[in-house]
């Protein structure tokens, strides 16, 4: 790519050329295109447009042909003069030479079908049409053969149908005679046609249907190719007579080039399409050669012309080469170009100016050395000046200066702002007596002069200058000199002063060279002061993020303070350091940590809580900074500052969110003139540290109020495990005595009766002891637990020995100094008080006793829910005995009556059955209503009796296979309504219903119980008593299996249960009318057996009532594992196994 | 130089891959699940049409044949082998082997060419003749549709005809549906149909066997997978009863005792539909390809039979015939 644009004689050559190829390309590209291309092209499309104008004449003669045999059966065969059967024969003779005719039919002048035949059909008489109407028929009556429009049979299938005129004479018509012909094989002369390598021809009729295509289900589906642009053409009647060569979209969606040729009277069209890529292979064939020959013409042409271009370029070369190297200065270089032309001439004229050249140049060679020399010394010079160490770096620069400029000696001196005079700072050369008589400059002096007007001065003889002290120059040898100002950041800072033990003058360029090198020097030096100053806050940009660091991985505050104070030590050295911290409670200054002092000592300063130094920080939130001590009144323990050799003092406040929690102090051993940087250091330090401080605090604090909260969570589980009180408050007193340490602890209650305190759980006291002195420990008024008890507030006595208000003696003698105590408290009632003693005197702080009011609260609880249990439990054991006196009453009773009442009943069945003697009716009638009575309270000691067993969980199920059908039939026929009642009874239950296996007997009294509910509570309507399986055994009458139900349902028209009352009828001794004064008899017992004996059964029972509309009882029971079913094999049931349940 | 020989290597690369002659074709194994020996045709004629659009056998094809001998169960276990073989597709012949294959490919959708199957759609197989919506299609024999022409051509054949005594299956779609049209023709023909409907191909020649001059004038065949299985036992009966015996089938006309056929072939059939078979396997789905007809139907008769049991034709017949079976003529 660089090739082409460069401007070389050879690039611009070849550049020529390609522009000459691309213009030979593109004249052959639009040749191509505008008359080769399209000349081939349409040579494809003639050559599709005449395929398909052949197929077309084809298909115009399929067509024709047909339409002339039928007009010549007519006319030849003189069809109109035949009998049915003869037009038949005829009709068979046509269909026979011709396959494609699939029916064909003759209509009379009037249009009315006199026969039709058909290949596949039968038609009779009856099936013949009427054709009069139809254009098929009328075109043909009036003389014209009729070609109609493609149509499908059932099987898609394309037909046409052809008419034409069975003609008498040439003018008079007879009738029509009709065909429908399959275009079925139209496909085979279709799909013959060959179209250049994967070419298809194809023919639509004029609505665009395909009606022949090589891919015959095609046709099948009926295509219609109306959107085709062929099709399109063709049914616009577009390019009609030529060939298109235009690439297009073909039948299946791919370019081809395609042509139509129509056939002209059904106006169908043959397409002919050819993808493009066979279609137009041959041309694409032509245009590879083509290309290929233009492209080799071209190859060669422009090898050609490189190799041409070259020889005209080298000779060029050679002349720019040499050029380029007298340029370079090679002025011995001869060009030897022996071409004869311009180029040998230009090689001539270039010898003769390196000639020039080389002459000329001689006579600056000399000045180029000097000046070469000078920039080597001043690099000389300047080389040190990256040195690590100050006076080192002086000392190199000075031995480079004294070689650069060859003087003897140097001497540098710098102004001291404050003393006024110019200190050497660096010299080299001079002896040391000659330093040792430097004095202060005077004003007159060369140095003060050079230094004032910052213009160098040459003395090029000592001795003979006015202004220059010349003995001790002369003494040390040394007769000239000069003085050059030392120029650091634009301020004039010094001079330099070189000596030399010759005689020598400096000319201007030299004074000048001197001038740079000194300005480099000012330059150097102020480089050096800034690195230092930089090296400096780097130290304390590190310290401080050490620091940071330090903060942010832990929260031990010593270890904070310790690093504090380490990089405090790095950064100001020789001193000491200090860190107080504010005791909030006291409002004093606890020393903290200390560095480079006695901790020990330091602590135990009789200053340590005094407002010291520190307190005035603390209070301005604002440094102090003292430079001496001992001079300043505002220091209190000079002592202490002269033991330890202490002169300054700069205290920082340690401020977080505006409150100051301690001090930093930072002490010097000398005078130290603190400058704004350093206590601006130790002020960030300071932030810092407060900042790690306070978030230690935090953290304690936070840790403190965790493990609180983890103790009241597990005192809160021991109360919720346990009713236990002692156990309790032992575990409650252990967990005070965690987080709020203790000598002594009680928890004593208040007694109703004794109205003491009495003490139910104790901690390292003598109980006995306690008690004796109870008066003063709590069991009487006047004591500290009392006054909490009376108060129901918290009491906290730091020192009881402080406090006269209250018995203490036996408090002291037991060694107690201090003493908390806080309410039991319930529902706002007392229950007793929590105390706790101590030996050691100690302020309670406000959360110490919060949370201890917490703990008494929840032992408060505790203690309140284990006296209800009690009071519960002793409740429960009255009542179950209760209970149990009242069933066995009730089993007792029973079976007393019951022997009693069998005799009532058994003699009154004898005398009304007249085995005693004869009786009235009206004896009878007496009788009868005795039996009933009797019978009444039979079933009712009976339910109590089997309530009672139910109760004393006697009841035992006893299981059996039986049939469902005969339980149901035992009941149905044990049932008679009652005489004076007039209920329907309803037994509704499939006579296959499954063998059960359940406890025959529960079942029954179940469904006895529901149904004599029905009964009692059903004054007219009907009782519906229903069986059915629920379940996979849905009454096939063999076995039940695992899973299955059977469901009864006892419904009556009675009087209903209240919704209310819904709940509670299954209970004992329940009825909906419990008054004394309710219509229906009983104890209310039946239901309640019902349910107890199903949930025996393992079933469920549910009732759904309206009141005064009836009830309706469900019952649903297990029918059990049917295992005899499968122990007895060929019993008619199925033999296969049942997984069990 | 050495960038020709680059070139040179990946023309010869590009050469080879696109090669016809080394790119191996794959080869299509296509399951034929012959119902008897009595269709064995239609398998000729599927792979001779196979071959003429260039599939040659054991190489560019492979046949996996199994003839269940009329029995449907072995068609419905000989299905189930192929499907699980994964053929590109399953052939059959008949209604009642088409629908055991049809049922048994349903779920795997195993694509299912028929070559000669009468009343695909009207015994619900598929859909609609133009759009099968299935994964079946094929070549209908229309043996269905053809019954009442049959019957037509029976009567114009021989006039005196009557009573037809009508064999075809008991239990086979085709069968029940030629039942129906053959009833309803021969109603509207005059003529009385004695339906003998069997279970089975011994059945069916037992049943033959029943038929005297005395219970029917002719015998007709209706299509179904028995009756047509039994055709040469049939034929040997009506020709020892000299009872005339109208056929569908040019395969059937051929047997002794076979009188006029009208119809197509299993071969043609056979043929046509591997037109069918070329398409889905080169990728298009059978639902897309709708079921073809024969594309001839000829009607054909055995002067022999004729001879044999004491007829003879009309000229007119004689001159519709497509093609006249006689052993005389016969090279």
């Amino acid at each position: 790519m660089k090739f082409f644009v460069l401007r070389t004689l050879q690039a611009r050559l070849v550049r020529t050329l390609v522009i000459a190829v691309a213009i030979i390309a593109a004249t052959f590209f639009f040749v191509w295109r505008l008359t080769i291309e399209p000349a081939l092209k349409n040579g494809v499309a003639r050559q599709q447009k005449e395929t398909a104008e052949h197929a077309a004449g084809d298909i115009g003669e399929f067509i024709q042909h047909r339409v002339q045999q039928m007009i010549a059966v007519g006319e030849i065969v003189r069809l109109w003069e035949m009998k049915s059967e003869e037009q038949k024969k005829s009709l068979y003779r046509l269909m026979k030479l011709d396959p494609e005719i699939r029916e064909i039919a003759i209509a009379d002048v009037h249009g009315r079908e006199t026969l039709r035949l058909s290949r596949l059909r039968v038609y009779t008489k009856d099936d013949l049409a009427f054709l009069g109407s139809e254009e098929k028929f009328r075109r043909p009556a009036s003389g014209e053969s009729y070609i109609g429009p493609v149509y499908h049979d059932v099987t898609a299938e394309p037909l046409v149908t052809l008419a034409v005129p069975i003609r008498f004479t040439p003018k008079e018509i007879r009738g029509v005679l009709l065909a429908e012909v399959s275009l079925k094989n139209l496909w085979t002369s279709i799909a013959s046609i060959k179209v250049g390598h994967a070419g298809y021809t194809f023919v639509v009729d004029r609505a665009g249907d395909l009606i022949a295509h090589p891919d015959y289900s095609k046709v099948l589906l009926k295509l219609n190719y109306s959107s085709v642009s062929t099709i399109a053409d063709f049914l616009n009647k577009r390019n009609a007579g030529v060939g298109v060569s235009r690439i297009r979209k073909g039948s299946n969606g791919a370019a081809v080039i395609a042509n139509y040729a129509t056939v002209a009277e059904p106006m169908w069209a043959v397409v002919v399409e050819e993808p493009v890529e066979t279609a137009l292979a041959e041309v694409k064939q032509v245009k590879e050669v083509a290309l290929f020959i233009l492209a080799f013409t071209l190859v060669g042409v422009f090898s050609i012309s490189y190799v041409f271009s070259q020889r005209i370029a080298r000779p060029v070369r050679e002349l720019e080469q040499g050029a380029s190297l007298i340029a370079q200065g090679a002025w011995d270089q001869k060009l030897d170009i022996r071409t004869g032309d311009e180029l040998e001439g230009l090689a001539q004229r270039f010898n003769e100016m390196a000639e020039a050249l080389k002459k000329s140049y001689a006579g600056l060679e000399e000045k180029i050395t000097e000046r070469t020399r000078d920039l080597s010394a001043l690099y000389a010079t300047l080389a040190p000046l990256g040195s690590s160490n100050a006076d080192q770096l002086l000392h190199d620069v000075l031995e480079r200066l004294k070689e650069a400029t060859q003087a003897d000696a140097i001497l540098i001196r710098i102004f001291d702002k404050e003393t006024k005079t110019f200190p050497h700072k660096a010299s080299i050369g001079f002896p040391e007596n000659f330093l040792a008589s430097l004095r202060p400059v005077a004003k007159d002096s060369v140095t003060h002069a050079v230094f004032t007007s910052g213009e160098p001065m040459i003395i090029a003889d000592i001795a003979s200058h006015p202004r220059l002290t010349t003995k001790r120059h002369l003494t040390a040898g040394l007769l000239s000199a000069a003085f050059l100002p030392l120029e650091i950041s634009g301020e004039i800072r010094g001079v330099i002063h070189l000596a030399s033990r010759k005689l020598r003058g400096f000319t201007e360029h030299k004074t000048e060279h001197l001038m740079t090198i000194a300005h480099q020097m000012g330059v150097a030096m102020h480089n050096r002061e800034l690195f230092e100053e930089a090296q400096n806050r780097l130290r304390r940009i590190h310290a401080l993020r050490e620091i940071d660091l330090a903060i942010s991985s832990t929260l031990d505050v010593r270890n904070v303070l310790d690093i504090l104070m380490d990089k405090i030590d790095l950064v100001l050295p020789h001193a000491a350091v200090t860190v107080r911290l504010l005791d909030k409670d006291r409002r004093v200054l606890r020393p903290v940590a200390c560095r480079n002092l006695d901790e020990t000592e330091w602590r135990a300063g009789p200053w340590t809580f005094g407002r010291g130094l520190a307190s005035i920080p603390l209070e301005t939130q604002s440094p102090l900074i003292i430079r001496n001590v001992l001079s300043d009144p505002r220091v209190r323990d000079l002592e202490f500052y002269r033991k330890h050799n202490l002169r300054s003092y700069v205290g920082v406040p340690l401020i977080v969110k505006e409150q100051s929690l301690g001090v930093l102090g930072f002490y010097s051993k000398d005078d130290h003139e603190f400058t704004n940087e350093d206590v601006d250091f130790l002020a960030t330090l300071a932030a810092q540290a407060a900042v790690a401080i306070h978030n230690s605090q935090l953290f304690e604090r936070s840790e403190d109020n965790l493990a609180r909260v983890r103790a009241l969570r597990e005192i809160d589980l021991a109360i919720t495990s346990t009713l236990e009180t002692s156990s309790v408050l032992g575990l409650l007193l252990e967990k005070i005595n965690v987080f709020l340490p203790f000598h002594a602890a009680t928890v004593r209650l208040y007694n109703r009766e004794t109205k003491n305190l009495d003490v139910i759980a104790a901690k390292n006291i003598d109980e006995q002891l306690w008690k004796d002195h109870s008066h003063e420990t709590g069991r009487r008024a006047g004591s500290y637990a009392w006054t909490v008890f009376e108060s129901k507030q918290p009491l906290a006595i730091s020192n009881i020995a402080r406090d006269s208000a209250t018995r203490r003696a036996f408090l002291q003698q037991q060694g107690i100094i201090s003493f908390l105590g806080v309410p039991l408290i319930v529902k706002e009632e007392t229950l007793g008080v929590l105390t706790l003693y101590s030996r050691m005197e100690r302020e309670f702080r406000s959360e110490e006793i919060e949370f201890l009011s917490t703990v008494a609260g929840q032992a408060a609880i505790a203690i309140h829910n284990a006296q209800l249990y009690a009071e519960l439990r002793k409740q429960a054991a009255a009542l179950a005995k209760s209970n149990r006196i009242k069933d066995e009453f009730l089993s007792v009773m029973s079976h007393e009556l019951r022997t009693p009442l069998s005799g009532i009943i058994g003699y009154t069945g004898l005398i009304r059955d007249k085995l005693i003697g004869p009786t009235t009716s009206k004896q009878n009638e007496a009788l009868d209503k005795l039996m009933n009575r009797a019978k009444d309270l039979m079933a009712m000691i009976s339910s109590i009796l089997f309530a009672t067993s139910i109760d004393a969980d006697e009841v035992r199920v006893i299981r059996s296979k039986f049939s469902a059908v005969d339980l149901l039939n035992d009941l149905k026929t044990d049932y008679e309504l009652p005489s004076q009642k007039t209920v329907a009874f309803r037994w509704d239950y499939p006579a296959n219903l499954p063998a059960l296996t359940t406890d025959r007997e529960k079942l029954k009294s179940i469904l006895q119980n529901l149904i004599n509910n029905a009964v009692k509570f059903t004054l007219g309507g009907a009782i519906s008593v229903e069986a059915r399986m629920l379940g996979k055994t849905n009454g096939n009458g063999i076995g039940s299996k695992s899973g299955d139900f059977i469901e009864f349902k006892i419904a009556d028209t009675g009087i209903g249960i209240p919704e209310a009352k819904l709940g509670v009828i299954f209970e004992k001794f329940r009825q909906v009318d419990g008054s004394e004064t309710r219509l229906f008899g009983g104890v209310g017992l039946g239901l309640y057996i019902a349910k107890s004996f199903t949930e025996l059964l393992e079933g469920d029972i549910k009732v759904a009532s309206k009141e005064g509309r009836g009830s309706i009882f469900t019952v649903k029971i297990p029918c059990g594992m049917d295992e005899e079913a499968e122990a007895q094999p060929g019993t008619g049931r199925d033999p296969r196994p049942e997984p069990k349940a | 130089m050495r960038h020709c020989r680059r070139i040179i290597l990946a023309a010869a690369a590009a050469l080879f891959v696109t090669s016809p002659q080394i790119v191996a074709a794959k080869q299509h194994r296509v399951a034929i699940v012959l119902p008897d020996e009595e269709w064995a045709s239609s398998v000729v004629g599927l792979k001779e049409g196979m071959t003429a659009l260039g599939y040659a056998e054991g190489k560019d094809i492979v046949y996996l044949m199994d003839d269940a001998r009329g029995d449907q169960t072995r068609m419905l276990e000989s299905t189930k082998k192929f499907v699980a073989e994964k053929p590109d597709a399953i052939y059959t012949v008949t209604n009642t082997a088409l629908k055991v294959v049809a049922d048994a490919t349903h779920a795997s959708k195993t694509p299912v060419i028929f070559g000669s199957a009468s009343g695909p759609v009207e015994s619900g197989l598929v859909r609609g003749y133009v759009t099968p919506d299935s994964h079946v299609t094929g070549v209908t024999s229309g043996s269905i549709e053809l019954v009442q022409k049959r019957l037509e051509i029976l009567k114009q054949v021989l006039p005196r005809v009557k009573t037809i005594a009508a064999i075809g299956d008991l239990e086979a779609d085709s069968s029940k549906a030629a039942f129906r049209l053959a009833e309803e023709t021969a109603r509207q023909l005059g003529l009385k149909l004695k339906p003998i409907r069997v279970t089975s191909r011994e059945h069916a020649i037992e049943s033959a066997k029943k038929i005297t001059a005395k219970d029917a004038d002719a015998i007709f065949l209706i299509p179904g997978l028995y009756s047509v299985s039994a055709v040469t036992g049939i034929a040997a009966q009506a020709k020892n009863a000299r009872l005339p015996f109208g056929v569908y089938q040019l395969e059937h006309i051929k047997i002794p005792g076979a009188l006029l056929s009208y119809g197509s072939s299993y071969y043609l059939d056979g043929k046509q539909s591997a037109g069918l078979l070329d398409k889905v396997l080169k990728g298009v789905p059978p639902g897309q390809l709708p079921i073809e007809r024969p594309r001839q139907v000829q009607l054909i008769l055995n002067v022999d039979t004729a001879k044999d049991i004491g007829i003879s034709f009309r000229p007119d017949i004689l001159s519709r015939a497509d093609e006249l079976i006689e052993a005389a003529k016969s090279p």
